[in-house]
């Protein structure tokens, strides 16, 4: 059987199967979820270790504290990796608990990225909401916004 | 994979380097009611400063724009990896001006508030084609290379 030149283009830009005709980009080899896992907490990791050691002091301002004051439930994060890598546990927590957290996931998505995975597409992905409440309320106090 | 997010950083590296030999810059602060200090700003209203800045958002955009635009559609870090950007129904390159849009977007994100920047690069992990939102915008999809 001879197929139409528009099957024949459509069956060209795609994949016949089944009988029906699947979107070309079925065909596609789309990335596995652990490995962008692990390419962002390595990426992560490695940026965080060559920022805590040659930290200036200079960036881009976060625009909304700058315009407002007011810090979002992950202030602090960026302070808090880079003082955890210079091994001031005290000081990166004081900063943010949220950092040496994202610091221990990096470090999971390194080595288990499965996990991380998991977690990301279980009912479990729902903590990070009490999570960031939690981190929220910390920043607020640290600001002086909530008094407790 | 540690040498992998090393050349992914080479952009960041560049962006340090750049800040440092700029030199001059003056922290500014602000002081809460309850004593904390934080840093508001850096002086990067300093002419060596606003240079650097310039000079290494340039790079970095030309950086992802050539390498997401070329043939091949990988960084040097996906190279590493293993995996390319491509047009999510041809597989074919994205070619420049999307490579620029994509890049763009992630970097508009990043200075526009963290939040949103967060999530989307965590988006992949509940999509069904394991897009992030600048894939979305520019129709691409990330695959792993043979």
């Amino acid at each position: 059987m001879i197929a139409s030149p528009s099957l024949q283009r459509a069956t060209h830009a795609g994949l016949r199967r089944g009988g029906a005709l699947v979107e070309a980009a079925a065909r596609l080899d789309i990335h596995r979820p652990v490995v962008g896992v692990r390419a962002g907490g390595s990426t992560l990791l490695v940026v965080a270790a060559v920022l805590s050691h040659v930290f200036t002091g200079a960036g881009i301002p976060c625009p909304l504290r700058t315009l407002t004051g007011v810090p979002c439930p992950l202030c602090g994060s960026t302070t808090s990796v880079r003082d955890a890598l210079q091994l001031h546990l005290g000081a990166a927590f004081a900063a943010s608990p949220l950092g040496l957290v994202t610091l221990v996931a990096a470090a999971v998505a390194v080595v288990r990225p499965a996990a991380i995975v998991r977690v990301a597409t279980s009912r479990w992905v729902l903590a990070l909401v009490p999570l960031l409440a939690v981190s929220w309320a910390f920043e607020l106090h640290r600001f002086g916004f909530l008094h407790l | 994979m540690i040498v992998d997010a090393l050349i992914l950083s080479v952009p960041g590296v560049a962006v340090i380097v750049g800040v440092v030999l700029a030199g001059g810059f003056t922290n500014t602060y602000r002081t809460y009611p309850n004593g904390t200090t934080v840093v508001v700003g850096n002086g990067n209203t300093h002419p060596a400063a606003v240079l650097a800045y310039i000079l290494v958002g340039v790079v970095g955009l030309a950086y992802f724009t050539f390498f997401y635009g070329s043939e091949r559609g990988q960084t040097l870090g996906m190279m590493a990896i293993g995996i390319s950007v491509c047009d999510s129904a041809t597989g074919r390159s994205i070619g420049y001006w999307r490579g620029l849009v994509r890049i763009l977007l992630q970097d508009v994100l990043a200075f526009i508030c963290f939040i949103p920047a967060v999530l989307n690069y965590l988006w992949p992990l509940w999509d069904p084609r394991r897009q992030c939102w600048h894939d979305k915008a520019v129709d691409s999809v990330v695959i792993e290379a043979r």
